[in-house]
């Protein structure tokens, strides 16, 4: 299953679909409520978040999701705020126990491993913040448990639109 | 010098950051401190207004899904235009934590908040990753009250015997002992970023951890996990469950 989580408008969006395959478009619009760090996803449910709200099974559909396409603003070398707090939810797509990946601790994955993660930032991005950037998808990578993440810059919302999804 | 010590876990109570700007505060005696939390947006406006009357800030801040939480890029927005604005002249000064065992894991969230310090016109003053915050969080609760009980032990007995046995000191002594290992790597680079603050100097990044093999951590963390699900009324098995939304 396709899904993209963005933090534009949703008419660029449209524009940036070229393909009519099924996906799950998530507008991280800067109105969903941060994760709190209780863990309960962890802790008490089996990978979906106490509040509910629509992204309460945020974990599960990340989880699912091959390729996960994120368009974020490039803020410091990472994501924005609005897309941030949506992955910051979707820690229920892994268990609370801890693995060997990469030569690095991480979470055991809840589900089997998916093999590509797309980010396209766009905005003013320095070289440092682009380095921070690639470090960030590649951490993402590993505790996302996919084979492969692939990091494209765009100065600008035309370029994004020219390259397409 | 005035000291601001920001604490951004966004959790109500408790949380590893909280408990290691707690503890940074002891390293910093006779400076004059100000603390505040900044778990949410309704914490922003107070912080901000803080900012130009400071010498040095102090971030403590957790690490969520490697790299900084959501509620602090959405204040790092704010505070750059703030301070682009406003005659704010402090360093800023970090510290990281992961639930990981590897410090090195923060170094994101650290390259974060210098870029942000060259955008917002603020002196980066350095930045310390710490691996194995939550462990070291709840260790900081465990022997606390271990010693508690043997001093208590210490008590007792000299109150009835009107001495304390040479067992009950030695206890005491392994236990700080073991403590203070653990934490050795974390104090170290506490008590060299105090040092950088009150010289107004800048440090390069740090990582450090709970000073426990790898090997070791991930069977502690996992059995960890399955008695703090036990508190919340649930059994490793109700923990590895998927989520079955999508069938519904």
């Amino acid at each position: 299953m396709k899904v993209i989580i963005h933090d534009l408008s949703d008419e660029i969006t449209y524009t940036l679909e070229k393909s009519h395959e099924d996906s799950v478009v998530i507008h991280a619009n800067n109105q969903y409520s941060p994760c709190q760090g209780c863990f309960q996803c962890w802790l008490k449910n089996a990978g979906f978040c106490i509040m509910k709200d629509s992204l309460q099974h945020i974990g599960a559909l990340v989880g699912l999701s091959d390729p996960l396409i994120i368009v974020s603003r490039c803020c410091y070398g990472g994501y924005s705020s609005p897309v941030k707090a949506v992955l910051d939810r979707a820690i229920g797509g892994s268990l609370p126990f801890f693995t060997w990946r990469g030569g690095q601790t991480h979470h055991i994955s809840r589900y089997p491993r998916r093999k590509l993660l797309r980010v396209c930032f766009y905005g003013e991005c320095t070289e440092f913040e682009q380095e921070t950037a690639k470090e960030v998808v590649e951490c993402n990578r590993l505790n996302l448990d996919y084979e492969k993440a692939d990091v494209t810059f765009f100065e600008n919302l035309e370029q994004l639109k020219e390259a397409g999804l | 010098m005035k000291l601001l010590i920001l604490s951004a876990s966004p959790k109500k109570k408790g949380g590893a950051s909280r408990f290691f700007s707690r503890l940074f505060r002891l390293f910093l005696p006779g400076v004059r401190k100000e603390a505040a939390p900044l778990s949410c947006r309704q914490d922003f406006q107070q912080i901000l207004e803080l900012f130009p009357d400071m010498d040095a800030v102090c971030l403590f801040v957790p690490l969520y899904v490697d790299s900084l939480p959501s509620h602090v890029v959405e204040f790092l927005i704010q505070a750059e235009e703030y301070c682009k604005s406003h005659p704010c002249r402090f360093r800023l000064y970090a510290f990281s934590n992961n639930g990981f065992v590897e410090g090195k894991q923060n170094r994101p969230a650290l390259h974060m908040l210098q870029a942000w310090c060259k955008r917002a016109g603020i002196i980066w003053g350095g930045g310390i990753g710490i691996g194995g915050g939550t462990m070291l969080q709840v260790l900081g609760i465990v022997y606390p009250i271990l010693i508690g009980i043997i001093l208590l032990q210490m008590a007792l007995s000299f109150f009835s015997t009107g001495t304390v046995s040479g067992e009950l000191w030695r206890s005491l002594a392994i236990q700080i002992f073991i403590w203070l290992f653990l934490n050795s790597g974390v104090l170290f680079c506490m008590a060299r970023l105090s040092s950088a603050i009150r010289r107004e100097r800048m440090v390069a990044d740090q990582f450090t951890r709970v000073m426990i093999p790898s090997f070791l951590f991930i069977p502690v963390a996992d059995i960890f996990m399955i008695l703090s699900s036990l508190f919340h009324g649930r059994f490793l098995f109700a923990l590895l469950k998927r989520d079955e939304w999508h069938r519904q």
